[in-house]
C-alpha cells in the first residue's frame, strides 16, 4: 500500500465532497434544529430522573450527534454508487492504485468530516444550548474514534451487501433510525420500554451514549469510557469482517 | 557515439540519459546521476551498477520492490548487455553500450556473479504483451479457450471480434481485473496474473464505457490519473498540457466534465489513459459515439503513440479504422485468435471477393456459379469476378427479382477476410443462434424452406 497514492485518492475525494457540500451542511444544521426543538423535553425527562441541574442539552447534544453520525452511511455509501454510474469506479481499478488505496482514499476524508461534524455539534451545543459537562468532555474522544470507525466499516459492509443505490439508502436509513431509537439518541434509554432496553446494547449508539452520559451527567472520566470504547471497537471489527466478506471492488452496482 | 549510458524509458525521469561510470547507485535518494526522481516504488538506494573485471554488473541493494532485468527479478548480481532493460520501481532503463560491446563480445563470468545466471536463458527485451493459452469460463460458458496474443513495442493491433467474443474478458485479465483459469499473461515482461499491480503500471486502459468525473474539470480529471501513476508537480502539469494538446482539449482544461460534448468526453476518457506513457495501451472502442473530428484525432493520436514506441491494442467495430491505422489484426472468434497478421498478409491468405444479394424475405434457391451461401434473406456468392457473378445471379432471379433489395460487392479487404474466416460480415454484433435467425426470417405460414448457410456450387 502506497501512502502517497492513498493521499492522492483522499485529496481527490475531498474535492468530490467539497463539490457537493449541501449534505454536509444539512448534517450540521438539522441536528442543531432538532436539538433546539427537543431540549426542553429532554430537560424534563432528565430532571425527573434525578439530574437536578440538567437543562436537556446533556441528552440532545450527544444524542443527535451520534444519530447524525450514522447519516453518513447513506451519504458515503452513495459516493460508491455515484462512481459506478460515472464509470470511474471501473476506471480506477485499471490503474496502479490498489483496492485498499481507493477505499482508504474514500474513507479517510469521511472520517475527518464525521469527526469535524461531532466536534462542531458539541461546540455549538455548548454555545447555543449551554451544554455543561460534569466530567472531562475530551474523554469522549476515546469513543468518538471507534464510533466513526464503526460507521465507516458499516458503510462498506452495506455497500458490499446491497446491489443498488435504492437498497443501500433504504438499509442505511432503516438502520440509522433503529440505532438512534434503540441506542438512546432520541430519548434516554431509561425511558424506553423494557424490551427495548434489553436490546439497546446491541447497537453501537447505546455504547457511545453510555460513555457520554457517564462523563457529562455523572462526572466520570476516562475510567468510565474505556469499556464503551472497547465495545465500539468490537462493533467496528464485526462490521469490518462483514465488509471483508461482502465487499468486492470488482462488483457492479446498479445506480438507477 | 561511443559512450555507455542508461536511457530512462518510463518513470518520473523518463527521457533522461544516465551516464555509466564505474559505480552508479540508482534510487530515490541516490546522489548524482542515479537519482531517478519521485518514483514512490523506488527504494532510497535501490540498485547498483558497477564494473567488475571490465563487465557492467547490476545488483539489487535489498530494495523493497526488487530489481528486474528483462522482466526477471534478479536474485544476485547480473552482467549487463546492450539493449537490456532494468526495472527499478516504476522506472525502466535501457542499457546502451558502445558499438562492439555486445552480448557476444562481453566476457561473462556467471559463476562469480550468480549461480542463477544462465546466459542462454536470458530473454531479449520483452514484448509489450505476451498472452499464452489464456482460458476463462463463467460457469459452463467457456469465453476464452486458449487465447494467444503477442504485441511488440510500436505495434498497433486491431482486436476484432463480435460482442461476446471475449474481448472485454481478455482485456480485464490483462489488466489484472479478472483472474484467468489457465494460461499466462506478461505485460512488459511482468507476470500480469501473479503481479497484476506491477503490470498495471505498464498499461493504460480506456474502457469502452466512458469513465470521467463530471463534477471535476478536465485538468483535475487528467491530474488525478497522472497522480495515481506517480507523476508529480511540474512533470505532472507538463504532461497534462501535452495530453490536452494532443487531444485538442487545451481550451477545455478548465471546463467541468459534465459540460463537455460527447466527443470531448471521449477524448478526455482516452487522454486519462495516456498520462503515464504506458508501454501498452488498450483502447476499447475508443471512437464509439465520437464525431468525425474526434475520431480522426484519436486515430492520429494512436498512430503517433505507436510511432513513439507504445504498443496499442485497439478494439473496434469499424474495420476502416484498422485499415487506416495500418494495424496488425487479431481476429477473436469462439474464444480464440483465429487469424493474426498484417492486413496485407491476411488479405493475401484469406480474402476472396464476393457479392451479396439481399432480398425482401427468404433468399431464393438459385442455381448459381461459384461458392454460394444462403442465409436468411441473403445470398452470398464468393467469386474471383464478383461483378460477373452478380450479373449472372441477377439473370437467374426470375420471379424473385422483385424481392431483390440490394446487391453489394465485397472487394478483398479486412471485411472479406473476416467473411472468409467466419462466413459472416463483421458487424461487431454476435450472430443470432440459427433458430432465432430462422424464426426472424421466416414469414407467416406456410413456412418456406429456409436453410442454414450452405456452401455449395
Amino acid at each position: 500500500m502506497s501512502l502517497e497514492r492513498t493521499l492522492v485518492m483522499a485529496q481527490h475525494n475531498i474535492r468530490l465532497l467539497l463539490g457537493d457540500p449541501g449534505p454536509a451542511v444539512i448534517f450540521i444544521l438539522t441536528p442543531l434544529l432538532v436539538m433546539a426543538i427537543l431540549r426542553d423535553t429532554a430537560e424534563v425527562v432528565l430532571v425527573q430522573e434525578g439530574f437536578a441541574g440538567a437543562n436537556g442539552a446533556e441528552q440532545v447534544v450527544p444524542g443527535f450527534t451520534v444519530m447524525f453520525s450514522f447519516f453518513w452511511v447513506a451519504f458515503v455509501g452513495r459516493t460508491f454508487f455515484v462512481e459506478h454510474g460515472w464509470g470511474t469506479w471501473e476506471r480506477l481499478q485499471s490503474t496502479s492504485a490498489t483496492g485498499v488505496e481507493v477505499l482508504a482514499g474514500k474513507l479517510l476524508p469521511a472520517f475527518v468530516a464525521i469527526a469535524f461534524q461531532m466536534v462542531l455539534l458539541f461546540v455549538l451545543g455548548a454555545l447555543l444550548f449551554d451544554l455543561d459537562s460534569a466530567g472531562p468532555i475530551l474523554a469522549l474522544a476515546l469513543v468518538a474514534v471507534p464510533l466513526i470507525g464503526a460507521v465507516l466499516a458499516f458503510t462498506v459492509a452495506v455497500v458490499g451487501v446491497v446491489a443498488s443505490l435504492q437498497q443501500m439508502e433504504a438499509v442505511a436509513n432503516l438502520v440509522m433510525m433503529l440505532f438512534a431509537a434503540l441506542g438512546g439518541a432520541l430519548t434516554p434509554v431509561f425511558v424506553l420500554p423494557t424490551w427495548a432496553q434489553e436490546i439497546s446494547p446491541a447497537t453501537p449508539s447505546y455504547w457511545a451514549l453510555k460513555a457520554s452520559n457517564e462523563v457529562i451527567l455523572e462526572g466520570e472520566g476516562l475510567s468510565a469510557v474505556w469499556g464503551p470504547a472497547a465495545v465500539l471497537v468490537l462493533f467496528t471489527a464485526a462490521f469490518l469482517l462483514l465488509a471483508v466478506a461482502a465487499f468486492r471492488m470488482a462488483d457492479t452496482k446498479a445506480v438507477a | 557515439m561511443s559512450r555507455e549510458f542508461l536511457r530512462v524509458l518510463t518513470g518520473p525521469a523518463q527521457g533522461v540519459e544516465v551516464p555509466l561510470g564505474d559505480d552508479l547507485v540508482l534510487g530515490r535518494a541516490a546522489s548524482g546521476a542515479g537519482a531517478l526522481g519521485n518514483d514512490e516504488e523506488l527504494s532510497r538506494q535501490h540498485a547498483r551498477i558497477s564494473r567488475r573485471d571490465g563487465q557492467l554488473v547490476v545488483e539489487d541493494l535489498r530494495s523493497t520492490n526488487g530489481t528486474y532485468l528483462n522482466g526477471w527479478r534478479i536474485p544476485a548480481p547480473q552482467v549487463l548487455n546492450g539493449g537490456d532493460r532494468i526495472q527499478v520501481g516504476r522506472t525502466v532503463l535501457e542499457v546502451h553500450l558502445p558499438a562492439g560491446v555486445s552480448a557476444t563480445s562481453v566476457r561473462r563470468r556467471p559463476a562469480l556473479l550468480s549461480e542463477a545466471y544462465r546466459p542462454d536463458a536470458r530473454p531479449g527485451p520483452p514484448p509489450a504483451l505476451r498472452a499464452r493459452g489464456v482460458r476463462k469460463a463463467y460457469g459452463a460458458l467457456q469465453v476464452l479457450k486458449g487465447l494467444d496474443l503477442e504485441l511488440e513495442a510500436g505495434e498497433i493491433c486491431g482486436l476484432l471480434g463480435p460482442n461476446g467474443a471475449g474481448k472485454t474478458t481478455f482485456v480485464s485479465i490483462v489488466a489484472g481485473l479478472r483472474a484467468a483459469d489457465a494460461g499466462s499473461v506478461e505485460v512488459n515482461g511482468v507476470d500480469a496474473l501473479a503481479q497484476p499491480r506491477q503490470a498495471r503500471r505498464f498499461i493504460g486502459i480506456a474502457p469502452q464505457d466512458l469513465g470521467v468525473y463530471p463534477t471535476m474539470t478536465v485538468r483535475r480529471n487528467l491530474e488525478l490519473f497522472g497522480s495515481i501513476a506517480g507523476l508529480r508537480g511540474r512533470q505532472l502539469r507538463a504532461r497534462v498540457e501535452e495530453v490536452a494538446e494532443a487531444l485538442s482539449l487545451t481550451d477545455k482544461l478548465g471546463a467541468k466534465g459534465s459540460t463537455l460534448s460527447g466527443g470531448m468526453q471521449r477524448r478526455l476518457h482516452t487522454g486519462m489513459a495516456l498520462l503515464h506513457k504506458p508501454p501498452l495501451l488498450i483502447l476499447d472502442e475508443p471512437t464509439v459515439g465520437a464525431d468525425i473530428r474526434t475520431r480522426q484525432e484519436i486515430l492520429d493520436l494512436v498512430k503517433q503513440l505507436a510511432d513513439d514506441g507504445h504498443a496499442v491494442c485497439y478494439s473496434t467495430h469499424y474495420l476502416p479504422e484498422i485499415e487506416e491505422l495500418g494495424a496488425t489484426v487479431a481476429i477473436l472468434e469462439g474464444g480464440q485468435i483465429i487469424a493474426r497478421g498484417s492486413i496485407a498478409e491476411l488479405i493475401a491468405r484469406y480474402a476472396r471477393p464476393a457479392v451479396e444479394l439481399h432480398f425482401d424475405g427468404p433468399a431464393p434457391e438459385l442455381s448459381l456459379r461459384g461458392e454460394v451461401t444462403r442465409e436468411a434473406s441473403l445470398v452470398r456468392i464468393t467469386a474471383d469476378d464478383p461483378a460477373a457473378a452478380a450479373a449472372h445471379a441477377v439473370s437467374q432471379l426470375g420471379a424473385h427479382a422483385i424481392r431483390l433489395k440490394q446487391v453489394e460487392i465485397i472487394r478483398p479487404s479486412l471485411d472479406s477476410v473476416y467473411l472468409a474466416l467466419t462466413r459472416r460480415r463483421y458487424t461487431g454484433v454476435r450472430p443470432l443462434p440459427p433458430e432465432v435467425v430462422d424464426a426472424v426470417a421466416a414469414p407467416p405460414p406456410p413456412p418456406p424452406s429456409v436453410q442454414r448457410p450452405v456452401v455449395g456450387a
